[in-house]
């Protein structure tokens, strides 16, 4: 049985990961700011450095798989939180446990959102993200000038945040597999999770009009597992010809509404 | 009230359900306009799938109608906008069973 690892566990998606993976015998180690086997603040470095300190320390032999599924939504009202949670730690993490995964010829799967592909990006932030992410904190003051109180602006950053880690997966997919690691991203559709439960009512407007056809006429959102599993399946052997891969586990939203992007 | 008119009339007051409703189960909408707007094509086929593509779209206001002309009763010109991108669109109708939609194609004027 395998040694998995994984941030954000304790709720949502993470949760239901957790528990597919023990349900198979695998060993899972949560990191999360509650709950977690590591419990830390991955948005501060601190956090992310303890979090390698310690999967260094517990497991020095390798893992078997990283997940990095930490986040926070653009509604949360903090737009730095949204920038170092979302972004920041993940490749802070990913990158600090390289070493641990090529031990063991492991995969990375990274949380991120098939929001990505429904528009209205701030590319500007996206591309500071890749393109600039040696200096975190002045990504952090250019993202707080803008305005926390606007919802729009929370979304546009999420949506940046998880386009820039989509990309991530991609620029660095290659060198990781030719290293034995395999990286691959899951893009969830709207997910009945803690982080859903407290939506405004316009936000859940929102929402149903981001239609899930797997779920057409019910107006719900995706079960955690649903993902879940595909990430234990991006993580486990039987996906060992997939990298690279930005998988849409959204029911069908994204072949909907983005219907002649085959590629 | 024609098929036609029903379909202008359900698209300015953005009601994605009665624009579902107008086409046949598994009819076809090809909007080959976004073209014009750097964005890709809209290929949707099947009623239910009209009718959630319709509701993100008003929904999020990256597509409108306006300034509709009936042509004859298979062509329709319009102001379509893409996310404030204006482009004069002519709509195809064919018609399938009880004169319901089997295909609606889109393309620049």
């Amino acid at each position: 049985m395998g040694v998995y690892a994984i941030t954000g566990g304790s709720s949502g998606i993470g949760a239901q990961t957790v528990r597919l993976l023990k349900e198979q015998g695998h060993e899972v180690i949560n990191i999360d700011l509650k709950n977690g086997d590591i419990e830390v603040d991955l948005s501060k470095p601190e956090g992310r450095q303890k979090t390698i300190d310690e999967l260094h320390r517990m497991h020095p032999e390798g893992l078997d798989g990283m997940i990095l599924n930490a986040g926070v939504s653009g509604t949360c009202g903090n737009l730095e939180l949204i920038i170092s949670l979302n972004f920041f730690s993940t490749i802070e993490v990913a990158k600090g446990v390289y070493d641990l995964l090529q031990k063991k010829r492991g995969a990375m799967v990274v949380t991120c959102s098939n929001t990505i592909s429904q528009g209205r990006i701030r590319m500007d932030i996206a591309d500071l993200l890749n393109n600039n992410n040696d200096d975190e904190q002045r990504i952090l003051k250019i993202v707080g000038q803008m305005d926390r109180t606007d919802l729009h602006v929370g979304n546009m950053i999420y949506v940046a945040t998880k386009y820039a880690l989509a990309r991530w997966v991609r620029r660095h997919s290659a060198s990781f597999a030719a290293n034995g690691v395999r990286i691959n991203a899951v893009a969830p559709g709207n997910v009945n999770t803690a982080m859903t439960a407290v939506l405004t009512p316009t936000t859940k407007m929102a929402i149903n009009a981001l239609p899930i056809p797997t779920l057409y006429g019910q107006d719900a959102l995706m079960d955690p597992e649903d993902i879940a599993s595909v990430i234990v399946f991006l993580v486990s052997n039987a996906s060992r010809g997939v990298c690279g891969n930005i998988m849409f586990v959204d029911g069908g939203t994204d072949a909907l509404l983005n219907t002649e992007k085959v590629y | 009230m024609d098929t036609i008119e029903r379909f202008i009339d359900a698209a300015l007051n953005k009601d994605y359900d009665a624009i579902s409703r107008l086409f046949t189960k598994y009819g076809h909408y090809n909007d080959y306009t976004p073209n014009g707007a750097l964005r890709q094509e809209f290929h949707v086929y099947g009623r239910e799938a009209i009718a959630m593509f319709f509701r993100n779209k008003f929904f999020f206001r990256q597509y409108s109608l306006s300034e509709p002309k009936i042509l004859n009763d298979h062509q329709i010109e319009f102001v379509a906008s893409y996310d404030d991108f204006y482009i004069v669109a002519l709509a195809n109708i064919e018609y399938g069973e009880n004169n319901q939609i089997l295909r609606m194609t889109l393309r620049p004027r």
